[in-house]
């Protein structure tokens, strides 16, 4: 059985390799550095996750998030991100955002997250 | 029966009193002013209220002692809470010696009712005088009242010392005004100890409420106008020009029913060209004397003196000051709290997996180039912080603008080539400027490294020099061809922690604004999206 695909749209080298240990042994893990790259990628990629940053170069993360439910509406979309805020998390999932993890997380509480929704 | 004019009065002015005393009370009662400003409203009430009951001579002998000696009980506690309300009112610190003039002040109160109530020594019965009975002098009345007058002498003398040290330290301020008004209020109770006399026969009509009553103005109008005590209260123009138009509204009417009687005895034929002529001129007057009276009012409640406006202008500066300085330290604390938990979540998670994946080679190196990096990230986050929140003072000498700029070009002499950044020099001036060197060139080095950083590609990086010989200014523009700056993110790029940037913590450009400003200059940025960005900073000349 493949496994799900997991688009991790991250500027921070770091974080993207803190997601490879967590999640790579039970997901494929597909990774762009900010908005324009992961949308390029959804074009004809289609998986079953994705982890989204908030704040990144050149574009928004609450405004990737737009787009990518413009683009693929079915696709649950975690935002996993340093901004703490009560009013960026109920804004992010007004958005349709299916999550919003704060960073520094626990390796677990990914991977719980994304074990629900990637069922 | 009926009640004399003088004891409607005092009763009206008394209940006033106490009604402004518990208006004041409420609207701020865990101040130790509001709630001295009451217990003196209570006393003076004390007071007023029984002269008033005293005057009717309504009363017996024995309900006419007892009113006499509650009028003494108001009087004796008059002067202690007036002088506590004083030395409040003038912040004057508990070392000094007032207090102990107050606490004596007290003391005498206390000591007083003690023979006021136990005996007759104080007040030994009442004078019956045409306008109404009042409380006789007993043997030890006179050792009181000097008492009393000696006390509220001093509370004038000390409002008035301090009126002027106010006036000499903090100008025509809004507490100037706010002692002011109280001064000249409290002068008019100290008046009113001239009603003394009549404990000791003197027939004359006690002066004292109507004293009381100028004071109670003068408060209202401390109170509406300067918001002294504490208490804001937002009268409506509106609902005043309803007031005055409706009074003289009904000047009107009486004057032309006045001047209906008058012309009762005329003729229809002969009153009507009368009354037209008086409708006519009451017509033509009533706009003008209204607006007359409007701008009066205005003038003595609504509009503050300049005094007053600018440092309350000052005030509402510092507050917004301060608002902006709370801003940027909430942009600051997010800003840091996004760059520091980045490396935080890396760090977390390669030690979470270490024991599990320790002997897997690539692992380690993984870890410890992540680990390595995210810490020196985290060192180079605080180090910056602490060079933003903790600058050091500049050190202006003379120097030379073009010096300063070219030693720092020549330190990025490597990065231009690497970046393929052609540089343009146009130095149209070559001043000598007051500068730190070091902190100057920092400010120039992180700009100039932002414009290479927005030409991934290549580009042409001018730096302009010249100088405003009229206002002695020293204008240097730094000019990129980069990828410019979207209009949105134009106001923030001098805020902590903007960036837009894959790499940087976004303290940079709020570095060079720090610096910029110690020098006495101003940082400005012209920017279309892709159409690069310009830096303009002024520095002052050398005068």
């Amino acid at each position: 059985m493949p496994k799900p695909i997991i688009l991790i749209c991250d500027d921070e080298e770091g974080i993207r390799e803190s997601f490879k240990l967590i999640l790579a042994d039970s997901y494929e893990l597909k990774f762009a550095h900010n908005g324009p790259e992961a949308l390029e990628i959804l074009k004809s990629l289609n998986p079953s996750l994705m982890l989204l940053d908030i704040k990144m170069p050149k574009m928004h993360g609450l405004d990737i998030l737009k787009e990518v439910k413009k683009a693929k509406p079915k696709l649950p979309v975690i935002i996993v991100t340093g901004y703490q805020s009560v009013e960026m998390a109920q804004e992010a999932l007004k958005l349709g955002a299916a999550d919003y993890i704060p960073k520094p997380f626990e390796s677990k509480q990914i991977l719980k997250a994304v074990a629900q929704l990637t069922k | 029966m009926s009640i004399p004019l003088f004891s409607v009065f005092s009763l009206i002015s008394g209940l006033i009193n106490l009604g402004l005393g518990i208006f004041v009370l409420i609207k701020n009662y865990k101040n130790r002013l509001n709630q001295v400003y009451f217990a003196f409203c209570v006393s003076s009430t004390l007071w007023m209220i029984p002269i008033g009951l005293l005057s009717s001579k309504l009363f017996d002998d024995k309900i006419t002692l007892f009113l006499a000696k509650i009028v003494f009980t108001g009087v004796a506690f008059m002067p202690p809470t007036f002088l506590d309300f004083v030395i409040n009112l003038l912040r004057l610190p508990k070392s000094d010696k007032a207090n102990v003039v107050l606490r004596l002040s007290y003391l005498c109160a206390l000591f007083s009712l003690v023979f006021l109530w136990g005996s007759e020594k104080i007040i030994s019965g009442h004078h019956s005088y045409s306008w109404g009975y009042y409380p006789k002098a007993g043997i030890l009345h006179p050792i009181n009242s000097i008492q009393i007058i000696a006390t509220a002498l001093y509370g004038d003398f000390l409002m008035f010392s301090q009126l002027n040290h106010i006036k000499k330290t903090e100008g025509k301020s809004r507490r100037y005004y706010e002692v002011k008004l109280i001064f000249f209020g409290l002068i008019f109770i100290s008046l009113s100890a001239s009603d003394f006399l009549q404990n000791y026969g003197a027939s004359f009509f006690p002066l004292g409420p109507f004293f009381v009553t100028t004071f109670l103005i003068f408060m209202f109008y401390a109170i509406f106008k300067h918001e002294v005590l504490g208490i804001s209260i937002v009268l409506k123009r509106s609902l005043v020009y309803s007031i005055l138009l409706s009074i003289i509204t009904v000047i009107y009417f009486a004057i032309v029913y006045l001047i209906g009687n008058g012309i009762g005895d005329m003729t229809k034929a002969q009153s009507l060209p009368v009354v037209l002529f008086i409708l006519a001129i009451i017509t033509l007057l009533f706009k003008p004397i209204e607006r007359k009276l409007q701008r009066q009012i205005d003038k003595i409640l609504f509009v503050k003196p300049i005094d007053v406006l600018s440092s309350e202008n000052e005030l509402l500066k510092q507050e917004v000051q301060k608002s902006d300085q709370m801003k940027a330290v909430a942009t600051l604390a997010a800003g840091m709290a996004h760059e520091i938990k980045n490396p935080l979540t890396s760090i977390r998670t390669f030690a979470e997996y270490l024991p599990k994946k320790y002997d897997d080679p690539e692992f380690r190196d993984k870890f410890s180039k992540i680990v390595t990096d995210e810490v020196d990230r985290v060192n180079n986050i605080v180090k910056q912080l602490l060079e933003f929140s903790k600058p050091r003072e500049v050190e202006l000498k003379p120097e030379s603008l073009r010096g300063v700029l070219d030693e720092t070009l020549e330190l990025l002499n490597n990065n231009l080539l690497k970046n393929k950044v052609e540089l343009k020099k146009d130095y149209r001036a070559t001043p000598i400027i007051r500068a730190d060197k070091t902190q100057l060139k920092q400010a120039f080095l992180n700009i100039f490294l932002n414009s290479i950083q927005a030409m991934p590609g290549g580009g042409q990086l001018t730096v302009l020099v010249d100088e405003d010989k009229v206002k002695n200014k020293t204008l240097i523009s730094i000019q990129d061809t980069g990828y410019g700056i979207a209009p949105e993110d134009l106001p923030h790029i001098f805020d902590p922690f903007f960036s837009k940037k894959e790499q940087g913590t976004g303290l940079g450009l709020s570095i060079v604004h720090g610096i910029v400003e110690k020098h006495g200059g101003k940082i400005v940025v012209e920017s279309k999206l892709k159409q690069g960005a310009k830096f303009i900073i002024s520095l002052p000349g050398i005068p």
